[in-house]
Protein backbone atom coordinates (compact mmCIF):
# COMPACT_ATOMS: atom_id res chain seq x y z
CA UNK A 1 0.00 0.00 0.00
CA UNK A 2 2.71 2.46 1.08
CA UNK A 3 4.78 1.54 -2.01
CA UNK A 4 1.79 2.18 -4.25
CA UNK A 5 1.23 5.57 -2.61
CA UNK A 6 4.94 6.31 -3.06
CA UNK A 7 4.62 5.57 -6.80
CA UNK A 8 1.47 7.64 -7.12
CA UNK A 9 3.17 10.54 -5.34
CA UNK A 10 5.46 10.97 -8.35
CA UNK A 11 2.45 12.38 -10.19
CA UNK A 12 2.48 15.48 -7.97
CA UNK A 13 3.40 17.96 -10.78
CA UNK A 14 0.30 16.77 -12.66
CA UNK A 15 -1.90 17.44 -9.62
CA UNK A 16 -0.46 20.91 -9.15
CA UNK A 17 -0.86 21.71 -12.88
CA UNK A 18 -4.46 20.46 -12.84
CA UNK A 19 -5.27 22.54 -9.77
CA UNK A 20 -3.74 25.64 -11.32
CA UNK A 21 -5.66 25.07 -14.57
CA UNK A 22 -8.92 24.78 -12.62
CA UNK A 23 -8.25 28.09 -10.83
CA UNK A 24 -7.44 29.79 -14.18
CA UNK A 25 -10.65 28.38 -15.76
CA UNK A 26 -12.63 29.57 -12.71
CA UNK A 27 -11.15 33.06 -13.16
CA UNK A 28 -12.25 33.05 -16.83
CA UNK A 29 -15.78 31.91 -15.95
CA UNK A 30 -15.92 34.47 -13.13
CA UNK A 31 -14.97 37.23 -15.56
CA UNK A 32 -17.68 36.19 -18.05
CA UNK A 33 -20.19 36.01 -15.18
CA UNK A 34 -19.23 39.51 -14.05
CA UNK A 35 -19.88 40.82 -17.58
CA UNK A 36 -23.25 39.07 -17.47
CA UNK A 37 -24.03 40.75 -14.14
CA UNK A 38 -22.91 44.14 -15.49
CA UNK A 39 -25.31 43.80 -18.44
CA UNK A 40 -28.12 42.60 -16.15
CA UNK A 41 -27.83 45.35 -13.52
CA UNK A 42 -27.40 48.13 -16.10
CA UNK A 43 -30.98 47.43 -17.24
CA UNK A 44 -33.91 49.08 -15.41
CA UNK A 45 -35.26 47.02 -12.47
CA UNK A 46 -38.72 46.24 -13.88
CA UNK A 47 -37.33 45.17 -17.25
CA UNK A 48 -34.49 43.01 -15.88
CA UNK A 49 -36.66 41.22 -13.31
CA UNK A 50 -39.38 40.32 -15.80
CA UNK A 51 -37.57 39.72 -19.10
CA UNK A 52 -33.87 38.89 -18.44
CA UNK A 53 -34.38 35.51 -16.80
CA UNK A 54 -31.64 33.76 -18.84
CA UNK A 55 -29.01 36.17 -17.52
CA UNK A 56 -30.32 35.89 -13.96
CA UNK A 57 -30.20 32.07 -14.18
CA UNK A 58 -26.58 32.24 -15.36
CA UNK A 59 -25.54 34.73 -12.64
CA UNK A 60 -27.19 32.79 -9.80
CA UNK A 61 -26.19 29.27 -10.90
CA UNK A 62 -22.55 30.15 -11.64
CA UNK A 63 -22.34 31.93 -8.29
CA UNK A 64 -23.30 28.66 -6.60
CA UNK A 65 -20.99 26.09 -8.24
CA UNK A 66 -17.99 28.22 -9.14
CA UNK A 67 -16.60 28.86 -5.61
CA UNK A 68 -16.56 25.09 -4.94
CA UNK A 69 -14.81 24.54 -8.28
CA UNK A 70 -12.12 27.08 -7.32
CA UNK A 71 -11.62 25.38 -3.97
CA UNK A 72 -11.19 22.03 -5.77
CA UNK A 73 -8.36 23.64 -7.73
CA UNK A 74 -6.74 24.95 -4.54
CA UNK A 75 -7.27 21.49 -2.97
CA UNK A 76 -5.47 19.79 -5.85
CA UNK A 77 -2.53 22.19 -5.50
CA UNK A 78 -2.34 21.48 -1.74
CA UNK A 79 -2.65 17.73 -2.48
CA UNK A 80 0.28 18.09 -4.91
CA UNK A 81 2.33 19.72 -2.14
CA UNK A 82 1.50 16.77 0.17
CA UNK A 83 2.62 14.33 -2.54
CA UNK A 84 5.85 16.29 -3.05
CA UNK A 85 6.51 16.04 0.70
CA UNK A 86 5.91 12.29 0.46
CA UNK A 87 8.62 12.02 -2.22
CA UNK A 88 11.05 13.97 -0.03
CA UNK A 89 10.24 11.56 2.84
CA UNK A 90 10.82 8.48 0.65
CA UNK A 91 14.13 9.84 -0.71
CA UNK A 92 15.38 10.78 2.76
CA UNK A 93 14.51 7.32 4.06
CA UNK A 94 16.19 5.47 1.21
CA UNK A 95 19.31 7.67 1.44
CA UNK A 96 19.58 6.91 5.17
CA UNK A 97 19.10 3.18 4.61
CA UNK A 98 21.71 3.17 1.86
CA UNK A 99 24.33 4.90 4.03
CA UNK A 100 23.73 2.57 6.97
CA UNK A 101 23.64 -0.58 4.79
CA UNK A 102 27.42 -0.19 4.49
CA UNK A 103 27.91 -1.19 8.11
CA UNK A 104 28.89 -4.73 9.09
CA UNK A 105 26.12 -6.94 10.47
CA UNK A 106 27.20 -6.56 14.12
CA UNK A 107 27.10 -2.77 13.88
CA UNK A 108 23.80 -2.51 12.01
CA UNK A 109 21.40 -0.09 13.65
CA UNK A 110 17.72 -0.78 13.86
CA UNK A 111 15.61 1.62 11.82
CA UNK A 112 13.19 3.63 13.99
CA UNK A 113 9.50 2.81 13.72
CA UNK A 114 7.83 5.52 11.61
CA UNK A 115 5.36 7.63 13.59
CA UNK A 116 1.65 6.95 13.01
CA UNK A 117 1.07 10.35 11.41
CA UNK A 118 3.61 9.46 8.69
CA UNK A 119 1.44 6.58 7.42
CA UNK A 120 -1.78 8.56 7.89
CA UNK A 121 -0.64 11.54 5.82
CA UNK A 122 -1.78 10.30 2.34
CA UNK A 123 -5.17 9.18 3.72
CA UNK A 124 -5.76 12.60 5.30
CA UNK A 125 -4.88 14.22 1.94
CA UNK A 126 -7.38 11.95 0.13
CA UNK A 127 -10.11 12.76 2.70
CA UNK A 128 -9.48 16.47 1.99
CA UNK A 129 -9.86 15.90 -1.76
CA UNK A 130 -13.10 13.96 -1.13
CA UNK A 131 -14.47 16.94 0.83
CA UNK A 132 -13.70 19.25 -2.12
CA UNK A 133 -15.33 16.86 -4.59
CA UNK A 134 -18.41 16.54 -2.34
CA UNK A 135 -18.61 20.36 -2.04
CA UNK A 136 -18.44 20.66 -5.85
CA UNK A 137 -21.20 18.04 -6.18
CA UNK A 138 -23.39 19.97 -3.71
CA UNK A 139 -22.62 23.24 -5.55
CA UNK A 140 -23.69 21.72 -8.91
CA UNK A 141 -26.87 20.35 -7.30
CA UNK A 142 -27.70 23.79 -5.84
CA UNK A 143 -27.02 25.49 -9.18
CA UNK A 144 -29.55 23.07 -10.74
CA UNK A 145 -32.17 24.24 -8.21
CA UNK A 146 -31.22 27.87 -8.91
CA UNK A 147 -31.74 27.25 -12.65
CA UNK A 148 -35.31 26.08 -11.97
CA UNK A 149 -36.15 28.93 -9.59
CA UNK A 150 -34.63 31.86 -11.42
CA UNK A 151 -36.20 30.82 -14.72
CA UNK A 152 -39.27 32.54 -13.19
CA UNK A 153 -39.63 36.34 -13.12
CA UNK A 154 -38.59 37.80 -9.76
CA UNK A 155 -42.11 39.09 -8.91
CA UNK A 156 -43.36 35.48 -9.26
CA UNK A 157 -40.62 34.23 -6.92
CA UNK A 158 -41.40 37.03 -4.43
CA UNK A 159 -45.10 36.15 -4.50
CA UNK A 160 -44.45 32.44 -3.81
CA UNK A 161 -46.67 31.26 -0.98
CA UNK A 162 -45.54 29.23 2.02
CA UNK A 163 -44.70 25.57 1.25
CA UNK A 164 -44.63 26.30 -2.49
CA UNK A 165 -41.95 24.59 -4.61
CA UNK A 166 -40.37 27.97 -5.38
CA UNK A 167 -40.02 28.97 -1.72
CA UNK A 168 -38.73 25.50 -0.82
CA UNK A 169 -36.09 25.87 -3.53
CA UNK A 170 -35.02 29.31 -2.23
CA UNK A 171 -34.90 27.86 1.27
CA UNK A 172 -32.73 24.91 0.16
CA UNK A 173 -30.28 27.18 -1.65
CA UNK A 174 -29.76 29.54 1.27
CA UNK A 175 -29.73 26.81 3.93
CA UNK A 176 -27.16 24.64 2.14
CA UNK A 177 -25.09 27.65 1.10
CA UNK A 178 -24.65 28.53 4.79
CA UNK A 179 -23.06 25.13 5.29
CA UNK A 180 -21.07 25.01 2.07
CA UNK A 181 -18.66 27.84 2.97
CA UNK A 182 -17.43 26.22 6.23
CA UNK A 183 -17.31 22.82 4.45
CA UNK A 184 -14.82 24.18 1.91
CA UNK A 185 -12.66 25.53 4.71
CA UNK A 186 -12.90 22.14 6.40
CA UNK A 187 -11.38 20.64 3.23
CA UNK A 188 -8.57 23.23 3.32
CA UNK A 189 -7.97 22.41 7.00
CA UNK A 190 -7.70 18.70 6.16
CA UNK A 191 -5.13 19.40 3.44
CA UNK A 192 -3.15 21.63 5.80
CA UNK A 193 -3.22 18.87 8.39
CA UNK A 194 -1.70 16.48 5.84
CA UNK A 195 1.04 19.04 5.04
CA UNK A 196 1.74 19.46 8.77
CA UNK A 197 2.01 15.68 9.15
CA UNK A 198 4.39 15.50 6.17
CA UNK A 199 6.65 18.21 7.55
CA UNK A 200 6.63 16.60 11.01
CA UNK A 201 7.67 13.31 9.35
CA UNK A 202 10.57 15.00 7.53
CA UNK A 203 11.72 16.56 10.81
CA UNK A 204 11.40 13.14 12.50
CA UNK A 205 13.55 11.47 9.81
CA UNK A 206 16.25 14.16 9.90
CA UNK A 207 16.42 14.03 13.69
CA UNK A 208 16.49 10.19 13.69
CA UNK A 209 19.27 10.07 11.10
CA UNK A 210 21.45 12.46 13.09
CA UNK A 211 20.67 10.50 16.21
CA UNK A 212 21.58 7.18 14.57
CA UNK A 213 24.88 8.53 13.29
CA UNK A 214 25.55 9.78 16.81
CA UNK A 215 24.89 6.29 18.17
CA UNK A 216 27.27 4.88 15.57
CA UNK A 217 30.03 7.14 16.84
CA UNK A 218 29.20 6.59 20.49
CA UNK A 219 28.18 2.90 20.70
CA UNK A 220 27.92 3.21 24.49
CA UNK A 221 24.65 5.12 23.94
CA UNK A 222 23.03 2.11 22.20
CA UNK B 1 36.53 8.62 20.29
CA UNK B 2 34.69 11.29 18.31
CA UNK B 3 31.71 12.82 20.05
CA UNK B 4 28.91 14.84 18.53
CA UNK B 5 26.13 16.71 20.20
CA UNK B 6 22.65 15.73 19.09
CA UNK B 7 20.70 18.70 17.67
CA UNK B 8 18.66 20.52 20.29
CA UNK B 9 14.94 20.28 19.61
CA UNK B 10 14.02 23.78 18.34
CA UNK B 11 11.36 25.78 20.18
CA UNK B 12 9.24 25.89 17.03
CA UNK B 13 8.64 22.14 17.32
CA UNK B 14 7.05 22.69 20.71
CA UNK B 15 4.83 25.56 19.53
CA UNK B 16 3.58 24.36 16.11
CA UNK B 17 1.07 21.74 17.45
CA UNK B 18 -0.67 24.58 19.34
CA UNK B 19 -1.25 26.51 16.11
CA UNK B 20 -2.35 23.34 14.26
CA UNK B 21 -4.91 22.54 16.97
CA UNK B 22 -6.01 26.19 17.06
CA UNK B 23 -6.60 26.06 13.29
CA UNK B 24 -8.69 22.89 13.68
CA UNK B 25 -10.70 24.42 16.50
CA UNK B 26 -11.50 27.62 14.56
CA UNK B 27 -12.44 25.81 11.34
CA UNK B 28 -14.46 23.13 13.14
CA UNK B 29 -16.26 25.88 15.10
CA UNK B 30 -17.10 27.65 11.82
CA UNK B 31 -18.44 24.35 10.41
CA UNK B 32 -20.51 23.64 13.54
CA UNK B 33 -21.97 27.17 13.62
CA UNK B 34 -22.86 26.83 9.92
CA UNK B 35 -24.49 23.46 10.54
CA UNK B 36 -26.35 24.16 13.79
CA UNK B 37 -27.02 27.92 13.69
CA UNK B 38 -27.00 29.27 10.15
CA UNK B 39 -28.73 26.40 8.35
CA UNK B 40 -31.64 25.87 10.83
CA UNK B 41 -32.26 29.64 11.06
CA UNK B 42 -32.33 29.95 7.26
CA UNK B 43 -34.70 26.99 6.95
CA UNK B 44 -36.93 28.46 9.65
CA UNK B 45 -36.88 31.98 8.19
CA UNK B 46 -37.53 31.08 4.55
CA UNK B 47 -39.51 27.88 5.00
CA UNK B 48 -43.21 28.52 5.37
CA UNK B 49 -42.92 32.31 5.28
CA UNK B 50 -43.86 34.06 2.05
CA UNK B 51 -41.93 37.23 1.16
CA UNK B 52 -44.90 39.42 2.14
CA UNK B 53 -44.93 37.86 5.63
CA UNK B 54 -41.17 38.25 6.01
CA UNK B 55 -41.25 41.87 4.83
CA UNK B 56 -44.07 42.69 7.26
CA UNK B 57 -42.17 41.33 10.29
CA UNK B 58 -42.09 43.87 13.08
CA UNK B 59 -39.50 44.75 15.72
CA UNK B 60 -39.01 41.99 18.29
CA UNK B 61 -40.60 39.22 16.22
CA UNK B 62 -38.84 35.84 15.82
CA UNK B 63 -38.69 36.41 12.07
CA UNK B 64 -36.58 39.56 12.46
CA UNK B 65 -34.38 37.78 15.01
CA UNK B 66 -33.78 35.00 12.47
CA UNK B 67 -33.05 37.56 9.72
CA UNK B 68 -30.54 39.24 12.05
CA UNK B 69 -28.82 35.88 12.70
CA UNK B 70 -28.61 34.82 9.04
CA UNK B 71 -27.26 38.18 7.90
CA UNK B 72 -24.89 38.90 10.80
CA UNK B 73 -23.41 35.42 11.39
CA UNK B 74 -21.66 34.96 7.99
CA UNK B 75 -19.93 38.31 8.52
CA UNK B 76 -17.86 36.91 11.39
CA UNK B 77 -18.00 33.24 10.42
CA UNK B 78 -15.88 33.64 7.31
CA UNK B 79 -13.17 35.69 9.06
CA UNK B 80 -13.13 32.97 11.75
CA UNK B 81 -12.53 30.30 9.11
CA UNK B 82 -9.72 32.45 7.65
CA UNK B 83 -8.27 32.79 11.15
CA UNK B 84 -8.22 28.99 11.27
CA UNK B 85 -6.42 28.83 7.91
CA UNK B 86 -3.93 31.45 9.13
CA UNK B 87 -3.27 29.44 12.32
CA UNK B 88 -2.54 26.35 10.22
CA UNK B 89 -0.18 28.36 8.03
CA UNK B 90 1.67 29.74 11.07
CA UNK B 91 2.04 26.14 12.30
CA UNK B 92 3.44 25.05 8.93
CA UNK B 93 5.81 28.06 8.84
CA UNK B 94 7.07 27.14 12.33
CA UNK B 95 7.72 23.57 11.18
CA UNK B 96 9.66 24.85 8.17
CA UNK B 97 11.70 27.18 10.36
CA UNK B 98 12.70 24.29 12.63
CA UNK B 99 14.32 22.36 9.76
CA UNK B 100 17.44 24.63 9.55
CA UNK B 101 17.99 24.18 13.30
CA UNK B 102 17.86 20.40 12.88
CA UNK B 103 20.24 20.51 9.92
CA UNK B 104 22.61 22.88 11.75
CA UNK B 105 25.14 20.26 12.89
CA UNK B 106 24.39 17.70 10.17
CA UNK B 107 27.54 18.69 8.25
CA UNK B 108 29.63 18.17 11.36
CA UNK B 109 27.98 14.79 11.98
CA UNK B 110 28.53 13.65 8.40
CA UNK B 111 32.16 14.81 8.46
CA UNK B 112 32.86 12.75 11.54
CA UNK B 113 30.89 9.75 10.32
CA UNK B 114 32.15 9.46 6.77
CA UNK B 115 35.61 8.04 7.63
CA UNK B 116 33.93 5.51 9.91
CA UNK B 117 31.40 4.47 7.29
CA UNK B 118 34.14 4.23 4.67
CA UNK B 119 36.22 2.10 7.00
CA UNK B 120 33.31 -0.28 7.60
CA UNK B 121 32.46 -0.28 3.92
CA UNK B 122 36.07 -1.21 3.14
CA UNK B 123 35.90 -4.06 5.65
CA UNK B 124 32.75 -5.33 3.97
CA UNK B 125 34.36 -5.32 0.55
CA UNK B 126 37.46 -7.24 1.64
Amino acid sequence: MQKMIGKMAKMYPLMIAMGFMIVIIAFGIGYVNSQNAAAYFSTPKIERETTMMVQRVAIESVGLWMPTFKFLGIGLILGGIVMALRIIIDRLKSAGEEVLSNLPADKQLQMPVPPRYATMMPMVMIVGEMIFIAALGIGIWLSGIARTIFANPLPVIDAAGSSSALLNGVQTIHAVEGLLVPLKFFGIATEFLAITMGLATIIFILSSQTDMLGRLLNPAKN
Amino acid sequence: MNTIKPPVSPWQMKVFPFFTILGWVFISAAFIVGLFVLTPNTISYLGGNAKAVRDAAEFGTPLLAQLKTITATPRWLEPLAFLGVASFMVGIALEFSSIPAILKNRGEVMKVCFPLLREHGGNNES
